[in-house]
């Protein structure tokens, strides 16, 4: 048994969300990994399960990706969570070294840490 | 008979043959009464005598028949009666006394006539000596006791060391000790301690003068412990057989003292009253010695004086030698009757002198005689400073006209009396013997030529039509000292006499005049410097109008000097605004200011200006405000080159720093992918299926990898680059170019591009640059061409002040500014599903044309359009 039935990748690079896939299965983190390629996909996928008991309570999310990048889903899911019956918890998965992404990242009270890429089984085991 | 008022004891016949008593009681005594008995004089012979007879003590004024009447013998009594109320003649009678001793006494008596109170008596007693000595002795000693035991008077005896061996009975009822207390103590143990060093001088003169009678008056503590004053009569009487000792009386003389006291008192009083007024007043007696003097005199004494007052001194001792010949006149004159007055002179210490005023005045007494004088003296400074300042003032005058050197001539027109000043002489350097107008006339050649015509005709002018002149003219002295003089004149009509003089003043001003030309010559050096200055100068009043400005100044406004000596403060500044505020603030608290400020031109304009001003006085006093203006307009110009440069250097520091980031961040990705790669690859099991889809992948990132890695050379190859090689670059070729590359996309897509290059065709570029500016924007504007239109691509030069502008407008999805625009032309941003991009075509765009000192703008709208505009600058091909 996992530690959390499904969590959702939202990643634009297929070698990352494969890599990720495998490596969050095989430290049994969780049982499912949904990846969206953007944050405007990821969002489409949230919003009708805003009510369900289904919603993945825990987010991986990439910056940098194409039509909708991780900023821009912070800034409109932080705007909608509170329709949401459980606010699912997010971890920023980077590899960006830039001092401002990090001051950033801590406006979003839903932001839980920032993950240095690559994903690794340490930084799985410290979440609970 | 013998007259009143002369010396009692004169013309006695008896007096010289009398042998000397001894000091107790003296051989001899006498004593005068008036008709009515009562003592007129008495003395201490007379005194003893009275004593065998009576206990009391005689005194003047006693009526000596008072209550004692009975006492005298009988025949005594009778002798002056009859002496004085009838017989004319001298009586002569002999008197015996017998108490404690016997003696006997012969007596005198005489009648005195008074010329107004008619009668009295001269009684002389002498006592009759003993033959027989030793019986003397006896009787002397006898008498001696009982004289002394029942007088009021205290008699001591004491050895050569003053200690007492004696005391009479009179001590205890004087000064409460029994007689026995006092043996062998010391005189000086009881005297009063203020009093001590005078008793000891007096005991040293009494042990060093035998047989003389020394008198001092002192106090001595009295048994109750209180002093009482007394007067001691002591003599030396050691080397006397009989005594061995010195004798002394002491009286009480307490009383005595009391009514001195009470006469000191009265005198205070007295001199209160005179020490408060003003006036300073000395009393002298008629030998010119002070009696007494008021506060004011002792204040003031050292002012008259080479000394301060002093009761006793006399007034020939204060003042100097060469002044007592004056003072003994002066005196002289006093005695005579006369009032009279002095003055005298003192300079305080401040330098001011202050003159009083001495008035002595004869005392009389009632009999008309002159007893002394009675001086007055006070303060006149400012009564004889007003009279001195009439005399000082003409003497001013003539100090002046000589201080001045201003010469005077007068020429009486009808008498020719003729007066020249010494000055004149002087100044004209003309010889004292030139005494007449005619031989004045005769230096008329050494006026200047130029000036003689004017000098001739102004003073003939004045002589005639009696008008004032006032001319200068230049002369020369010895033919060849040149001398500017003054000269100012014109006739006066007396009031008295109607007599016409013809009055001249001349001062030479030759120094005044050359002061002028130096001072003209240094203003002209001034105005020079004003005129030609680089920076403006520019003076105005306090309230801000202007006064005038130098050329510098009016060619930096665009004024006038004339129109700029008529414009305000407001011309020139905006005062509402707050560095001119500020100005006027320190100006006016400060009185000077430094700093940038904003001048109005007369175009309208502004001129950046720096100023300096202060306030400063003029000559006479008035303020005005002198201000430094110099234009900064190119230091402005510069400090914004510089301020644009920095901001750019900013800015770029931004951006590479950014760019630092964003490919660490891109490196990172393949390399965080690779290293995932490595961890899941199963290396105990070789043959594991999985295994090979993680090698492909591996291939897949490393690629990813090495295609980041060119992305960024490629960057870094044009931002590090500034000298890039530029050529001539026609707009259509370039187009015709990148068309055949887009060929194929473009007829895909079923797109159309139009492109228009007439406006300009040329500019000096880098080729591969513009190459790559073309591709990338016109294959932009076909991949993201809208899935609902055809792409239709408008490509048009334009040109503009400075720039060459190439807009390229599609109508392809466009894009939400607002939300993309500023990131628009980052690194690795995208905004597409579409996988081609990778977000470095925007980028690497714009970097090509900033590193080329150009720009780029974008306008879009979300599915109606994008249009590009790049703007290069404009080089001369």
């Amino acid at each position: 048994m996992a530690k959390f039935s499904e969590v959702l990748l939202v990643e634009d690079d297929p070698i990352t969300i494969m890599v990720c896939d495998r490596i969050i299965k095989m430290n049994k983190f969780a049982d499912k990994v949904i990846s969206c390629e953007n944050g405007r996909i990821a969002l489409d996928h949230l919003l009708p399960l805003k009510e369900s008991d289904s919603l993945p309570l825990i987010i991986f999310l990439d910056i940098n990706m194409p039509v909708m990048n991780g900023w821009d889903f912070l800034e409109e899911f932080d705007y909608i969570k509170n329709d949401f019956k459980t606010i699912p918890r997010i971890f920023l998965l980077s590899s960006t070294v830039d001092p401002e992404d990090y001051k950033r990242a801590k406006q979003y009270s839903m932001v839980q840490d920032f993950i240095s890429k690559p994903l690794n089984k340490e930084a799985l085991e410290a979440i609970d | 008979m013998i007259t009143f008022s002369e010396n009692y004891l004169s013309e006695t016949p008896v007096f010289a043959s009398i042998p000397g008593g001894d000091s107790l009681f003296p051989a001899k005594g006498f004593m005068v009464v008036d008709k009515h008995y009562n003592v007129i004089a008495v003395d201490e012979g007379y005194k003893m005598f009275h004593k065998l007879f009576h206990q009391t003590v005689l005194k003047s004024g006693d009526n000596i028949y008072l209550q004692v009447a009975n006492y005298y013998p009988t025949n005594f009594n009778a002798a002056l009666r009859n002496s004085i109320e009838y017989s004319e003649d001298d009586l002569s009678l002999t008197l015996d006394y017998k108490g404690e001793f016997s003696s006997s006494f012969k007596v005198y008596i005489d009648q005195l006539q008074h010329p107004i109170n008619c009668k009295g008596a001269r009684i002389i007693i002498e006592r009759t000596e003993e033959d027989d000595s030793d019986k003397q002795e006896e009787k002397s000693e006898s008498f001696f006791r009982q004289l002394v035991d029942h007088s009021t008077s205290i008699y001591q005896l004491t050895d050569s060391a003053f200690n007492i061996s004696y005391s009479s009975n009179a001590v205890e009822e004087v000064l409460g000790y029994h007689a026995s207390e006092l043996f062998d103590k010391n005189v000086i143990d009881l005297v009063h301690p203020d009093d001590r060093d005078l008793v000891k001088e007096w005991l040293v003169n009494i042990k060093r003068q035998s047989e003389k009678l020394l008198t001092l008056e002192y106090r001595v503590r009295a048994k109750k412990g209180n002093y009482i004053w007394i007067e001691n009569s002591a003599k030396n009487m050691l080397n006397n057989l009989g005594f061995r000792s010195i004798v002394m009386s002491s009286k009480n003389i307490q009383e005595k003292k009391i009514a001195d006291d009470a006469l000191v008192q009265a005198e205070q009083r007295l001199s209160l009253l005179l020490n408060n007024t003003a006036e300073s007043f000395i009393i002298l007696n008629s030998r010119l010695r002070i009696v007494t003097y008021n506060k004011s005199a002792q204040e003031r004494s050292p002012h008259f004086y080479n000394k301060e007052i002093q009761s006793g001194f006399s007034v020939l001792d204060l003042i100097d030698e060469s002044e007592i010949q004056d003072y003994i006149t002066l005196f002289e004159q006093v005695f005579n009757g006369e009032e009279k007055e002095k003055e005298t002179k003192y300079i305080d210490e401040q330098g001011i002198p202050h003159i009083y005023s001495h008035t002595f005045r004869p005392l009389f007494n009632a009999a008309n005689d002159i007893f002394g004088v009675f001086i007055t003296s006070s303060e006149v400074t400012e009564r004889k400073n007003l009279t001195e300042q009439v005399a000082i003032n003409s003497e001013r005058l003539k100090t002046a006209q000589k201080i001045a050197r201003l010469g005077y001539f007068e020429l009486d027109a009808v008498t020719k009396t003729f007066f020249c000043s010494d000055q004149f002489y002087e100044i004209l350097e003309i010889d004292k013997s030139v005494q007449s107008w005619d031989q004045l006339m005769g230096y008329e050649k050494n006026i200047h030529n130029q000036d003689k015509k004017n000098v001739i005709a102004e003073i003939s002018n004045s002589i005639l039509k009696e008008d004032d002149f006032y001319l200068e003219f230049r002369y020369f002295v010895n033919g060849e000292k040149e001398k500017v003089i003054l000269a100012i004149g014109g006739i006066e009509t007396s009031k008295l006499d109607n007599a016409k003089v013809f009055k001249v003043t001349l001062q030479d001003i030759t120094e005044t005049r050359m002061a002028m030309v130096a001072l003209q010559a240094l203003e002209s050096k001034f105005k020079s410097i004003f005129d030609n200055s680089i920076d403006g100068v520019v003076l105005s009043n306090h309230t801000g109008e202007l006064l005038s400005a130098n050329p510098a100044a009016c060619k930096m406004l665009g004024y006038t000097q004339q129109e700029m000596a008529s414009l305000i403060r407001p011309d020139l500044l905006d005062v509402e605004s707050r560095p001119v505020q500020e100005m006027i603030y320190k100006q006016n608290t400060l009185g000077e200011f430094v700093g940038e400020l904003n001048f109005k031109h007369k175009k309208g304009h502004y001129v950046p200006v720096e100023i300096s001003s202060i306030s400063m006085k003029d000559a006479n006093g008035k303020n005005y405000v002198s201000t430094i203006v110099r234009d900064i307009t190119d230091k402005k110009k510069i400090e914004e080159d510089q301020r644009l440069l920095t901001d750019e250097l900013l800015k770029n520091n931004q951006d590479l720093q950014q760019f630092s980031f964003i490919t660490s961040h891109n490196l990172r990705a393949p390399v965080a992918n690779l290293l995932s790669l490595l961890s899941l690859y199963n290396k105990e099991n070789h043959a594991d299926e999985f295994n090979q889809v993680l090698v492909d992948k591996f291939e897949q990132a490393t690629q990813q990898l090495n295609s980041t890695l060119n992305d960024l050379v490629n960057v870094l190859v044009i931002k590090s680059n500034n000298n890039i090689d530029k050529e001539p670059i026609s707009f259509t070729s370039v187009f015709t170019e990148v068309r055949k590359n887009v060929d194929s996309l473009l007829h895909e897509r079923k797109g159309k591009i139009h492109a228009d290059f007439t406006a300009v065709d040329e500019i000096l570029y880098n080729k591969i640059h513009i190459d790559s500016i073309f591709l990338n924007i016109i294959t932009n504007a076909i991949r993201y061409s809208s899935p609902d239109r055809k792409p239709e691509i408008k490509i048009t030069s334009h040109k503009m002040d400075g720039w060459v502008m190439v807009a390229f407008a599609d109508n392809g999805l466009g894009m939400d500014l607002k939300r993309y625009g500023d990131r628009l032309f980052g690194l690795y941003q995208r905004f597409h599903g579409n996988k081609e991009g990778k977000g470095l075509g925007l980028y690497m765009t714009k970097s090509q044309i900033t590193a080329m000192g150009g720009k780029i703008e974008v306008e879009s709208a979300p599915d109606k359009g994008t249009t590009f505009k790049i703007f290069f600058k404009t080089q001369k091909v």
